[in-house]
């Protein structure tokens, strides 16, 4: 009998395309994952007098799915080198902090991001599934008041083999917690959020040429990379109303604070900086009896001036990604 | 087999958590799974004084 409880997955960045690296893998503990193989059918469509559909051949293969977390520091730093690429890191003692802003250029020419290897036992006492030249295309951050702070990374890509299971290790520490976040809109703070998603996408796909295998030979972008912000506001007041009709760009600030000190005077945090926030919808409507509350989408423009559309400080014990 | 920890502090599940520097003797397939990542390297135990001679 295999449990959902008793697996786990990790994550590890290759330093080049095909190449699998399992040796500093990153445990994270989720609470959903659903990174798997896929393998469509390619089925012969051509007549010979029968009804039956043709010959199946296995088509074009490729990785996909997301990994779920209740944040945490350290893991949340991973996800976002994956995303965004290595950090650039500054030490204080025991205390590191890291920067990412978005990719200026690929990884390489076969992949956008940074490559990765995923592993994943599931308790079965077989092997463990073992996915390498995988990128991570979205993540999207997000809280709600009474709940943990969760990230969710969307992978694709993908090459498949197993391997031997890999004993897990996890960093400690406290996960992040609604109580803890603040935010800033334009330089002053606001208490009117109810609940807040964050969405870095970078629209990246597995791409497939002739290349004597089923699997992706490249991952690459398809699309420009947006940056979403979503949620509810208290309508106590039309500021932020004014602000859309205006379509004022206004800088955003979202941070959240650990609530154990993890040296004298630092706490575990992440902040996410968004110079140029504009609201694409913001409808308030009258509803039912009770308090009105505006769902609001918004998009994190590049300013020039910052030459970033979003920067992310994470503070935490880790050494590095 | 013990182990000396040379990661960061870490949780094993069903371990504790261990720390920098620390020796635990834990169950051979899991410490070689440590070895392996780098995370621990094993610890030599003395020789019993019987086998020495």
């Amino acid at each position: 009998m295999s449990y959902g409880q008793k697996s786990h997955v990790a994550i590890c960045f290759q330093n080049s395309w095909d190449v699998v690296n399992t040796s500093s893998l990153h445990h994270i503990q989720h609470l959903e994952e659903s990174v798997g193989l896929n393998i469509p059918p390619l089925i012969d469509e051509s007549a010979k007098g029968i009804f039956d559909e043709g010959d199946s051949y296995g088509g074009a293969r490729t990785v996909d799915g997301t990994l779920q977390i209740n944040a945490k520091a350290i893991p949340l730093g991973a996800m976002l080198t994956g995303l965004m690429g290595a950090p650039t890191t500054v030490t204080s003692g025991a205390i590191y902090t890291h920067t990412f802003k978005p990719a200026t250029s690929d990884f390489d020419q076969y992949s956008a991001g940074k490559p990765i290897t995923y592993l994943k036992h599931l308790d079965d006492a077989g092997s463990a599934s073992l996915f390498y030249n995988l990128n991570i295309s979205q993540v999207e951050m997000g809280c709600a008041n009474g709940e943990f702070m969760t990230a969710t990374a969307t992978f694709v890509g993908g090459s498949f083999q197993q391997i031997a299971d890999i004993t897990a290790s996890y960093p400690t520490g406290k996960r992040f917690t609604w109580d803890s976040s603040s935010l800033e809109l334009g330089g002053a703070a606001n208490a009117d959020f109810g609940d807040l998603n964050i969405t870095i996408n970078e629209n990246i796909e597995a791409m497939h040429t002739l290349n004597n295998s089923a699997y992706p030979s490249r991952n690459k972008r398809t699309g420009k990379r947006t940056i979403e912000v979503s949620g509810t506001v208290v309508f106590d007041n039309q500021t932020e109303y004014q602000k859309f009709i205006a379509q004022t760009e206004q800088s955003f600030k979202v941070t959240f604070k650990g609530s154990t000190e993890i040296q004298s005077g630092y706490y575990d945090t992440i902040t996410m900086d968004m110079p140029a926030l504009r609201y694409s919808d913001f409808k308030p409507v009258a509803g039912s009896a009770g308090k009105i509350e505006v769902g609001f989408t918004a998009s994190a423009k590049y300013l020039a001036t910052s030459a970033t559309a979003i920067q992310i400080d994470l503070i935490n014990t880790q050494a590095g990604y | 087999m013990i182990i000396k920890w040379l990661g960061p502090v870490r949780e094993i599940p069903g371990y504790g958590v261990i720390e920098t520097g620390e020796q635990r003797d834990i169950p051979k397939n899991v410490a070689e799974s440590f070895i392996y990542q780098g995370l621990a390297v094993a610890v030599k135990s003395k020789p019993k004084p019987e086998e020495s001679q």
